[in-house]
């Protein structure tokens, strides 16, 4: 053996030597200064570090509800640096962070948190972690754009209700603007044509590239944000030693491999593992989300089945009565549900009813909507079905001297509810597939539950593909239990 | 008293006159056979009886109440006046048991115990207690027909109705059901009997009611219509043809 490839071996053993006694001789000194620092490097505490992980890289939750990204990884190498044994992350909402530490339920706020002068009265703020800021995105193939002015009478997507869309509108009114729903669809765009250039947060942007790559940022940022940790007021000791442990980690270059593994090339491939089509890896990560989501899915769809049912019989009944106005009603609530879109009845009992002071929540607006909807279709087959009936049916019932009401429910309904089991399967199938459109009123149902997922994943053709399986094997039981109900039913034909 | 009597029944569809001015008569165990050609209007007529067709004018009284005045209780007085149909109009979905049980238990508050030995007794004078739990599709024709008759007459009526029970029949079931309708009408039963089985109008009947261009255009005992006598010169075109 070389004796020059002999030093650095025996050097690295001794580093281990040295760092497997440095923990302890520090808790040791700082048990005797006895601060809150002392406290947290003997592990007689453990660091509270608040988060909202919901935005990623950053932060965000895997599938089975572990956190992790760039704030999660960061907040830990930074700790253990400082000498803290136990970290535990805390979720809330964003906007709780900061009450919290003020309040001196946390101890950190770690949470992709701009350092604003608003912000920095209530706390302080570490230095700065990460830039952020708005930035534009273009094609990797695209060189004609280098720097906002070009982007005059280009196609700029951007995310619809983001702060980008007022921004872009002030800065460079000459932008063609694309509104896209989520942030995943707003960088597609660009990838599959549809826009020139994306202006979001530098960091979003990032993630994406390096976890689907094909964009490249041009020029520097259009504004200046950046992010830190937020401390309590006048805890200066814990903010200090984060300080001094991100400038190590700096000089040391592991802040680059912190920021290469969450925002660098190299993730991509980690990621994904490899660049095949189907990933069944983001279906088992994401299993929990999906049962979740499913669950809701079923729940809309029984109710609102439920409620087809009863408004398709009332109906029905409605447009069978030998009353003038109540057959009205019947025709009124086929012509007028039947006759317009599902979505924009949707929109007009969650967004337009409130105007008239009734408030749904999301479930229930969903869920009437798609039960009157469906309850429209369920008339017209349920009045068919009775009308299909015999008259001798009737006749019989009624020369025996049973009232109307026992032979329709002794004898009509029974061989009309019959009749109509295929055509209820067919309508009970359609919706089923109506269903993944409430998710418009905020839902978490499958649908949303996907979108979440490629949000996180960039992976949408998984994603879809899986979500589109699911629902093929609903409606298959779907027609698969009216099938086998009919059967059951059908002695007597 | 007489059990039903009809006064002035007219029946129009549209500009069409069906029956036209009917004056009619049954007493209490007295069996009639109305015959006639095809759209002479006696199915309409029987079927104006128990106001399945509201009759246009005319009054229909039964068992000392006016049908076809207001507020009656139709439902009730339907329940005492049974009928069976050409095509039988048997419940597909319920077993022939539960057809001639479900009606008792309905209208008549009869317990399930009660129907049920009524409707087996029935079925085993008719011969079909060995099909009560078959479902109408395992029944032929005949087999049927014979439950209909049992469903109507498991109600106790007062009266029964017959409109054209064999029409639709195979002719070696046919006498099946008459023997059965005979047995009914021997038994005292107060039957209105729309046919074209001139053997049971001549055998069974007490009276033979003639119905042609919506008008009763004889009413006599069999002997006598079927009487080389009988001068009514429609009867005899009529008789001509089917015999």
């Amino acid at each position: 053996m070389p004796p020059q490839r002999i030093w650095p071996r025996l050097g690295a053993v001794l580093l281990a030597c040295l760092l497997a006694f440095l923990p302890t001789s520090v808790a040791t000194a700082a048990e005797q200064q006895g601060g809150k620092l002392a406290a947290l490097r003997s592990g007689q505490t453990t660091l509270r570090v608040g988060t909202d992980a919901t935005f990623p890289p950053f932060e965000f939750t895997d599938a089975k509800g572990g956190q992790l990204g760039f704030d999660i990884d960061l907040v830990r190498a930074l700790a253990q640096r400082a000498g803290i044994k136990k970290v535990d992350f805390v979720q809330m909402p964003f906007g709780n962070i900061v009450p919290a530490l003020q309040a001196n339920q946390i101890d950190v706020g770690a949470s992709a948190i701009y350092m604003s002068p608003a912000r920095e009265k209530a706390v302080d703020f570490s230095g700065i972690y990460y830039p952020g800021g708005l930035a534009v995105f273009v094609s990797d193939k695209d060189n004609s754009v280098g720097s906002l002015k070009d982007l005059a009478g280009k196609r700029v997507a951007v995310q619809v209700g983001t702060k980008s869309v007022d921004w872009l509108t002030q800065h460079q009114p000459a932008a063609q603007l694309i509104t896209a729903q989520t942030n995943e669809q707003m960088f597609s765009s660009v990838k599959l044509g549809q826009a020139d250039a994306v202006v979001t947060g530098a960091p979003a942007g990032k993630y994406f590239i390096a976890q689907q790559g094909g964009l490249k940022q041009v020029g520097d940022r259009l504004t200046e944000e950046n992010y830190g940790y937020a401390f309590q007021k006048a805890d200066t000791e814990l903010r200090t030693a984060f300080n001094t442990s991100l400038k190590q980690m700096h000089d040391d270059g592991s802040y680059k491999q912190a920021t290469e593994k969450w925002f660098g090339a190299e993730s991509t491939a980690a990621k994904s593992g490899g660049h095949s089509l189907f990933n069944f890896s983001t279906i088992v990560d994401s299993s929990g989300q999906l049962w979740q989501g499913l669950l809701v899915s079923l729940q809309v769809i029984l109710l609102a089945l439920a409620l087809s049912l009863l408004l398709g019989t009332l109906g029905g009944f409605a447009k069978l009565s030998k009353i003038a106005p109540i057959r009205w009603i019947g025709n009124v609530y086929v012509s007028v549900i039947r006759g317009t879109p599902f979505v924009v009845q949707l929109f007009f009992i969650y967004f337009g009813l409130p105007q008239l002071g009734v408030q749904l929540p999301p479930m229930t607006a969903g869920i009437i909507s798609l039960g009157l909807y469906s309850g429209s279709y369920v008339t017209e087959i349920f009045r068919g079905a009775v009308q299909s009936i015999d008259r001798g049916q009737l006749e019989a019932a009624r020369s025996c001297g049973m009232s109307q009401v026992s032979a329709m429910r002794h004898v009509i309904i029974p061989q009309a509810f019959l009749r109509m089991l295929p055509p209820l399967g067919n309508e009970f199938v359609s919706l089923t597939k109506n269903s993944a459109l409430v998710s418009f009123v905020t839902i978490h149902e499958l649908f949303l539950v996907g979108q979440t997922i490629i949000s996180r994943t960039f992976d949408a053709l998984t994603v879809y593909l899986f979500i589109g399986l699911l629902y093929y094997l609903l409606t298959n039981l779907i027609s698969f239990t009216t099938r086998t109900l009919e059967k059951k039913m059908a002695v007597y034909i | 008293m007489a059990l039903l009597e009809v006064r002035g029944l007219t029946k129009s569809y549209g500009d069409v006159k069906v029956l036209d001015g009917i004056d009619f008569a049954i007493e209490p165990g007295q069996v009639v056979a109305v015959i006639g050609p095809s759209g002479g209007g006696k199915s309409t007529f029987l079927r104006c009886l128990n106001l399945l067709e509201t009759p246009t004018s005319g009054s229909v009284s039964f068992d000392g109440e006016e049908l076809t005045g207001r507020g009656v209780d139709l439902d009730r007085l339907r329940s005492r006046m049974g009928m069976v149909f050409q095509h039988f109009n048997l419940f597909p979905n319920m077993t022939a048991l539960r057809n001639v049980v479900l009606p008792q238990m309905n209208v008549l508050k009869r317990s399930k115990e009660e129907a049920e030995t009524k409707a087996r007794a029935l079925l085993e004078r008719v011969g079909m207690l060995e099909r009560a739990g078959a479902y109408p599709n395992r029944l032929s024709g005949g087999q049927k027909q014979r439950v209909a008759i049992v469903r109507a007459a498991a109600m106790d009526p007062k009266l029964m109705l017959f409109d054209e029970p064999t029409s639709a029949l195979d002719p070696e079931v046919v006498q099946d059901v008459l023997d059965i309708m005979s047995e009914l009408a021997k038994d005292g039963m107060t039957m209105l009997v729309v046919t074209h089985e001139m053997g049971f109008a001549r055998k069974v009947a007490d009276r033979v009611v003639f119905v042609d261009g919506g008008k009763i255009a004889a009413d006599l005992p069999p002997s006598e219509f079927f009487s080389e006598s009988n001068e009514n010169p429609r009867a005899q075109a009529f008789l001509q043809k089917v015999l």
